[in-house]
């Protein structure tokens, strides 16, 4: 077969260099980094059109859409359209009340809550809501098989109708983040009609209160709600469905959104902001966030997560769990800044402690650093009596962020005498790893809550259900327990702040950096929100007349 | 008579018959294609087994001064996102992929000829390692690989074994069809009616003839192994970053298009170039060795 | 005939035995508890025990396997652990977008590949030859999720030209589904292309070489008729055998075509699952893979027994 050798490579090596220059060229742009300003309540008062659809990229799949069983923040999200709550968070993240009519009252023990609600309000199915529906839904909360509400609300011990409209729940002991838990979903009552009707299959058709009702579910694809004639604000919806696609891969939420196949894209990654400000089609809607991502250090989890705290055995033992000079030095191995800007493009902000300096609960105390110090990281791993380079592990997730992050902090805390290993685990996989205590360092993050409770307690109290630290102090444990059953602001304030200043001394968890919430938009949506908890919030958008 | 004949075998270990493998090397040798196949896998090679010596930085030096830098002077290739020499890691990158493609045809061949070998010699074997054979195959290639890498753990190691599952039924399958075609030949049958044992026969006679096919199953099986390794760092279940492969580099690459599209670029070159020297090699030997294939 | 269909019949139960048996047993060797997969973010030792007892997750192996061969033949292959939602409905709505895919691009594949073979085979020695040789070389060597990554940047991207992912059933809307699968089923059917080519070249060049066809252009008839009404033939045969020999790989590249380009398809659900650990999901697909596969390949062995009756007399090199 006598054939040119240079003549078949040569078409080859044409078109693998034609095409790829043609996408050089289309590809190049310049790097900025400002962060960007929470700007989300632009008023925005353009007229708009009644009826269309708006299609949402998800950012993942929502597990079962029952309010009782979810997991999943994505699903969250959805239950913004379909499922209200006894109370919500606003923009400045001030709970307010939804079905409920009024903030509940707290009796002077903190042990009696009652809670009045809106009447005249109707589920998507046409029934009624009243007292009786509040307890079925509150009760089926606390009490169905699998149910991941009953930690949230595990200081109640009973709910009584008083009568059709108000609702008194019995408390165990005073708890003052029950109002913030009646904010998410363990506040979202469902239609008894359709629970009588679906009983633990509920979630496959889910009924509630909101501007939209569920209407179909594909696997791995979409979810659509269509609009509610039965919901008590219809006249503000303009809608008639929103369409909610699942892309877990966030180039291609961006390519949809570019392309103009979703008009809004849900999480947006820090490589796509600089794209989307330069793009004149699409807006950018920020908001600071609640949570954070950190590094949770394995000091005491033997037996598992909820179970009391013990002395590590090989290979898990070693320095990095006795000593806190060790972790100490670990976190004086950051740079946070440098990572900021490095891996996220200087888009989100440095975290040292759990609670976000938006919330009302934050405080000097609460947002002190540690300072970023490679040479006395190695001067406590001598005082230590550490062999350097120190040899650790670290598990991380595998999605693109988290490889780049894992890999950033690996090179920074060379210079501090870590030797750093990271373990690149798939998310299930390392939630069971971690919960069973097989683990040195864990990279995991936190989408954080409105009430610091919520961001604080489960993590740092001994046998806190997500305590998988294993970590147990006595003096955490009080301030901790005292902020809880403290009405005041101001004592729980303080409280945290000094929760904090021994979070530092003990080093458990290291905080690295709180993200914010980015959303891309079409320019032609109008109203759609997002607070600071994340969600997006679509009941009263629409698309703008042209 | 017998005598003759297998003396002459003896002596000539891989060629029977013994004009067909001389002339095939002679083909070969005039084919320009297949020769400049040839000449890609071997600078591969040397550029992956020198990789530590002429990289002009290591694989893991980041320099956060330099992040996303295009193609200069300093920097051949540009950097990434953590400012790495992409130039370095290219090279390391083709050592891993390499090793993955050369390790794991190995295992598949280390797997697979035995099998193949015993079921097409011993007919009794044949259907249980059929069935077998007919089992690993209807698990697609990358359920198998996910699965895998989601009990073991996703490393080289992971990704290499599930490659390797992945060849042997082809290994087997030439394996069985060479032995059944070898025992058919009067050498072999004069070798058996000589009384030599079934090993010898097998070790003998029927491997070192099959040779010729089993290389050239082994140059088709080795360009799937690099784009098996990279398809399966890609997805997340392979090798495991900050290890470079072309795959997690291809992987890491994508969300960056935008402000490196030259980090998308090279790797991907690098992988079609080897590929297309491994293809082009393998087409050759196939010519140049299997004259039935041929289209002369 | 009869004795070859009763022995292939058996071959093929055989295997799917031990196929169900191998992924029953696989999934059960994924680490970590079954129970905690489907726990998520939060949970608690007594919900992980009342979710261990809902989903049988206690009983002995060969118990929880006959329970779930009984179910599934009767249809029920159980609930997502992960959604709630029916296995069964689930693989429903999956297999038409993975089979429209396949079928677009088997047939993308057949028409570039049968062309390109003939174009080779006929024009030997000349450019064209090169070109259609120098495709097919790239086809299996450009790894297919670069060639979509590079075409979703250049078509949908920078050029929208074409939807960036999402699927549309060709009876919704026969222009929306083309648009959609069109980039889809060219990476998929790109390697399959390159088969096809090399293997209608050969055979072609193999069929012009023989005494029929020379004999027939010796006669005068037409170099064209001879040629086509051949190629044709030889195509057929060729493309139907290497289209059921290659379903393994096809269900692969669909895998990672349908990861690219976001289609909710019969592949996207298999990774989806064993990502996470959605274990009755895994199951269901997993049996559908095998069966689709060992019944696929029963019929091209059939097929094939029937056109080349040496198949038959077993022990050919298959």
């Amino acid at each position: 077969m006598p054939r040119s050798s240079t003549a078949t490579r040569r078409v080859a090596a044409a078109l693998a260099i034609g095409l790829s220059l043609s996408l050089i060229i289309s590809g190049c742009s310049s790097i900025k980094s400002n962060p960007p300003q929470a700007d989300n309540n632009a008023q925005d008062n353009r007229p708009v059109q009644n009826g269309g659809t708006l299609r949402v990229a998800l950012a993942g799949e929502p597990d079962a859409l029952d309010p009782t069983l979810g997991r999943t923040l994505v699903g969250r999200t959805v239950f913004t359209s379909i499922c209200e709550k006894l109370y919500d968070i606003d923009t400045k993240l001030n709970i307010v009340p939804q079905l409920a009519s009024a903030l509940p009252s707290f009796s002077s023990d903190g042990k009696t809550v009652t809670i009045k609600l809106r009447t005249g309000i109707k589920f998507a199915d046409g029934t009624a809501m009243d007292a009786a529906a509040v307890k079925a839904s509150l009760d089926r909360h606390m009490t169905l098989a699998g149910s991941a509400r009953k930690s949230e609300l595990s200081s109640v011990a009973s709910v009584a109708v008083t009568d059709p409209s108000t609702v008194t729940l019995t408390l165990k002991s005073a708890f003052t983040p029950l109002t913030a838990q009646l904010a998410d979903r363990a506040g979202m009552i469902m239609s008894p009609t359709a629970l009588t009707a679906e009983g633990d299959k509920f979630g496959t058709n889910p009924v509630c209160v909101g501007p939209f009702k569920f209407s179909l579910r594909v696997a791995q694809d979409r979810i659509e709600v269509v609009k509610d004639p039965n919901y008590y604000n219809a006249s503000k919806v303009h809608l008639d469905k929103v369409i909610y696609k699942i892309i877990a891969d966030s180039t291609t939420r961006m390519n949809n959104l570019q392309s103009g196949d979703v008009d809004v894209y849900d999480t947006v990654s820090t490589n796509d902001i600089d794209a989307l400000k330069g793009n004149s089609k699409l807006a950018l809607l920020v908001s600071d966030s609640l949570g954070y991502q950190g590094i949770t250090i394995n000091v005491g989890n033997v037996n598992g997560v909820g179970k009391p705290a013990g002395t590590l055995a090989a290979p898990y033992a070693g320095a990095m769990a006795t000593d806190a000079r060790v972790r100490q030095a670990f976190e004086e191995s950051i740079d946070r800044a440098t990572l900021n800007k490095v891996v996220f493009k200087g888009l989100y902000q440095p975290a040292c402690g759990p609670i976000s300096p938006s919330s009302p609960f934050s405080s000097d105390a609460a947002q002190a650093c540690p300072k970023y110090d490679p040479n006395a990281a190695k001067a406590l791993l001598q005082s230590a009596g550490v062999a350097m380079p120190y040899k650790v592990s670290m598990v991380i997730g595998n999605t693109p962020d988290a490889s780049r992050l894992g890999q950033a902090i690996q090179s920074m805390v060379k210079d501090g005498g870590f030797d750093l290993q990271l373990v690149p685990t798939e998310f299930a996989a390392s939630l069971d790893l971690t919960d069973a205590g097989k683990y040195q360092m864990f990279q995991i993050g936190w989408s954080g809550r409105v009430d610091p409770d919520g961001n604080t307690a489960n993590f740092l109290t001994s046998a806190g259900s997500q305590n998988n630290a294993g970590y147990s102090n006595s003096t955490m444990d009080k301030l901790l327990n005292d902020a809880r059953a403290a009405g005041d602001v101001n004592t729980r304030k303080d409280l945290y702040g000094q929760a904090i200043t021994q979070l530092h001394k003990d080093a458990p968890l290291i905080y690295l950096y709180r993200g914010q919430n980015f959303t891309g938009v079409a320019k032609n949506i109008v109203g759609v929100q997002v607070f600071p908890d994340g969600l997006i919030r679509v009941g009263t958008a629409g698309i703008a007349v042209a | 008579m017998s005598t003759i004949e297998l003396v002459t075998v003896d002596t000539a270990a891989a060629r029977v018959p013994v004009t067909r493998g001389r002339r095939g090397w002679v083909r070969l040798r005039r084919n320009p294609l297949a020769l400049g196949g040839l000449v890609v896998v071997v600078v591969a090679l040397l550029a992956a087994v020198l990789a530590g010596v002429i990289s002009p930085f290591p694989a893991d030096h980041t320099d956060f001064a330099s992040t996303l830098q295009p193609p200069s002077i300093h920097h051949w290739l540009g950097t990434d996102e953590l400012g790495r020499d992409q130039l370095s890691r290219v090279l390391y990158g083709l050592r891993v992929s390499l090793s993955v493609a050369v390790l794991a045809v190995g295992l598949s061949l280390v797997v697979g000829v035995p099998l193949g070998l015993l079921s097409g010699f011993y007919g009794f074997l044949d259907p249980v390692v059929s069935r077998f054979t007919d089992t690993l195959l209807s698990f697609p290639f990358l359920v198998l690989a996910v699965g895998l890498a989601a009990i073991l753990g996703p490393s080289l190691t992971t990704v290499t074994v599930a490659i390797a599952i992945a060849g042997v039924p082809g290994v087997i399958r030439v394996s069985r069809s060479e032995t059944l075609r070898l025992r058919g030949l009067d050498f072999v049958a004069a070798a058996v009616a000589d009384g030599a044992s079934d090993v010898v026969v097998l070790g003998r006679h029927i491997l070192p003839n099959a040779l010729n096919t089993l290389i050239v199953q082994a140059t088709v099986a080795a360009p799937a192994a690099i784009i098996g390794e990279a398809v399966l760092s890609f997805l997340g279940v392979g090798i495991q970053p900050p290890t470079p492969s072309l795959g997690v580099m291809l992987s890491a690459a994508q969300p960056l298009f935008r402000d490196g599209p030259w980090l998308a670029v090279f790797p991907g070159v690098a992988i079609v170039i080897l590929t297309l020297g491994l293809n082009l090699l393998g087409d050759g030997l196939r010519d140049a060795f299997d004259p039935k294939e041929s289209p002369r | 005939m009869g004795r070859y269909l009763a022995r292939r019949l058996l071959e093929s139960v055989i295997t799917f035995i031990l196929v169900t048996i191998v992924v029953f047993l696989g999934i059960r060797a994924l680490p970590g508890d079954p129970a905690r997969a489907l726990a998520g973010e939060e949970s608690d030792p007594a919900t992980l025990a009342q979710i261990r007892t809902k989903f049988g997750l206690d009983q002995p192996i060969w118990l929880q396997y006959i329970k779930y061969v009984n179910n599934a033949l009767h249809g029920d292959l159980g609930r997502s652990s992960r959604t709630g939602l029916d296995v069964s409905t689930s693989i429903r709505h999956a297999l038409p977008v993975t089979l429209q895919l396949a079928v677009f691009a088997i047939a993308i594949a057949a028409l570039i590949g049968v062309l390109a073979g003939v174009v080779a085979a006929v024009r030997r020695r000349t450019a064209a030859e090169w070109a259609a040789n120098g495709v097919a070389l790239l086809g299996l060597s450009v790894p297919s999720f670069w060639f979509g990554l590079m075409g979703i940047l250049l078509f949908a991207v920078a050029y929208p030209l074409l939807p960036a992912s999402g699927f549309v059933s060709v009876f919704d809307d026969p222009v929306q589904s083309f648009r959609h699968l069109l980039m889809p089923a060219i990476v998929l059917g790109s390697g399959l292309a390159a088969i096809i080519m090399r293997q209608t070249r050969s055979a072609m060049i193999e069929a012009m070489g023989t005494d029929y066809v020379r004999t027939a252009r010796a006669k005068g008839l037409g170099g064209g008729q001879v040629v086509f009404g051949h190629a044709l033939r030889n195509s057929l045969i060729v493309v139907t055998t290497i289209a059921g020999l290659q379903l393994g790989g096809l269900i692969s590249g669909a895998v990672i075509t349908e990861q690219i380009f976001v289609l909710p398809g019969f592949g996207k659900l298999t990774i989806d699952a064993v990502f996470t650990r959605d274990y009755p999901m895994i199951q269901g697909v997993t049996l559908v893979t095998a069966t689709a596969y060992i019944g696929i390949n029963l019929l091209v062995d059939l097929l094939y027994s029937v056109i080349d009756p040496r198949v038959r007399v077993g022990g050919a090199a298959l």
